[in-house]
């Protein structure tokens, strides 16, 4: 039986958000949202989520900032992160994010179709 | 630690690869009706950068006008390329790329409209008004 996974998706594309939540939500998953990394890190701490995908560049707090955040608070330090991040953005980036205690970085555009897989694989879930 | 490389994306009709078939049905019903909904909001946002690349071809582009566009460029280009618009994520990003890195000059600008456009056509086809 697949277990019951709760994803975090923290993006200010509000298209983007609706294309992850879909896609998680046909796996089974549920999922909350959040526009910007004030809220995301409101809604970490008070929900628990199994995982967090949280974008890069965002108004206000951004990715690395949010995670920086989420990393410094006891009630959201072991949630696992995963980037969502542009094509094209240099991989002396990519190395900085996952220096900064992210557990993956996903390159947008993405294929929604296997993004579950992608996020399980990455965090070693087994489904 | 994964990173994960595009996979070209996929257009709201595209069966995805790892679900089984009525998943892949849903997911492209599901996406088909996203992108219904957002058109419009995907239209603003690229208003929103054709506006800007007009103000710097003549020479009045504010920075908080091109900071705006290179905001709205960003999200563009990652959301459509996950519907699988790759020319218009591409153009997208190029846009992002030129709006973000500074001033921009009129003979640039002028070059950055043709992207505009291709995002526009990609997206909307030739039905719509550009």
């Amino acid at each position: 039986m697949t277990p019951q996974r709760r994803v975090l998706v923290v993006d200010d594309s509000t298209l983007m958000r609706q294309i992850v939540q879909v896609a998680l939500r046909l796996r089974g998953w549920s999922t909350i949202a959040a526009q910007d990394g004030a809220e995301g890190i409101a809604l970490a701490v008070k929900e628990r989520p199994d995982a967090i995908l949280l974008d890069v560049l965002m108004p206000g707090a951004d990715g690395p900032e949010t995670l920086s955040r989420l990393r410094g608070d006891p009630r959201s330090a072991d949630i696992p992160v995963i980037f969502l991040t542009g094509l094209g953005e240099a991989d002396e980036q990519h190395t900085k994010l996952r220096a900064m205690g992210a557990n993956g970085v996903l390159v947008k555009p993405f294929d929604p179709g296997t993004l579950a897989d992608v996020v399980a694989g990455a965090l070693g879930w087994s489904e | 630690m994964v990173r994960v490389t595009p996979a070209g994306g996929m257009r709201p009709t595209t069966p995805a690869v790892s679900l089984s078939d009525a998943c892949r049905s849903d997911l492209a019903s599901a996406l088909a009706e996203i992108w219904q909904m957002s058109r419009a909001s995907v239209r603003a946002e690229l208003a929103t950068i054709e506006q800007a690349v007009a103000a710097a071809v003549a020479g009045e582009l504010p920075d908080d006008v091109r900071a705006l566009a290179a905001g709205e460029a960003h999200k563009l280009a990652g959301s459509v390329g996950t519907f699988g618009f790759t020319a218009a994520s591409e153009r997208a990003r190029q846009l992002e790329r030129a709006l973000s890195a500074g001033p921009v000059a009129p003979a640039q600008a002028t070059r950055l409209i043709d992207a505009v456009r291709e995002c526009h056509q990609e997206m909307f086809g030739t039905d719509d008004s550009f």
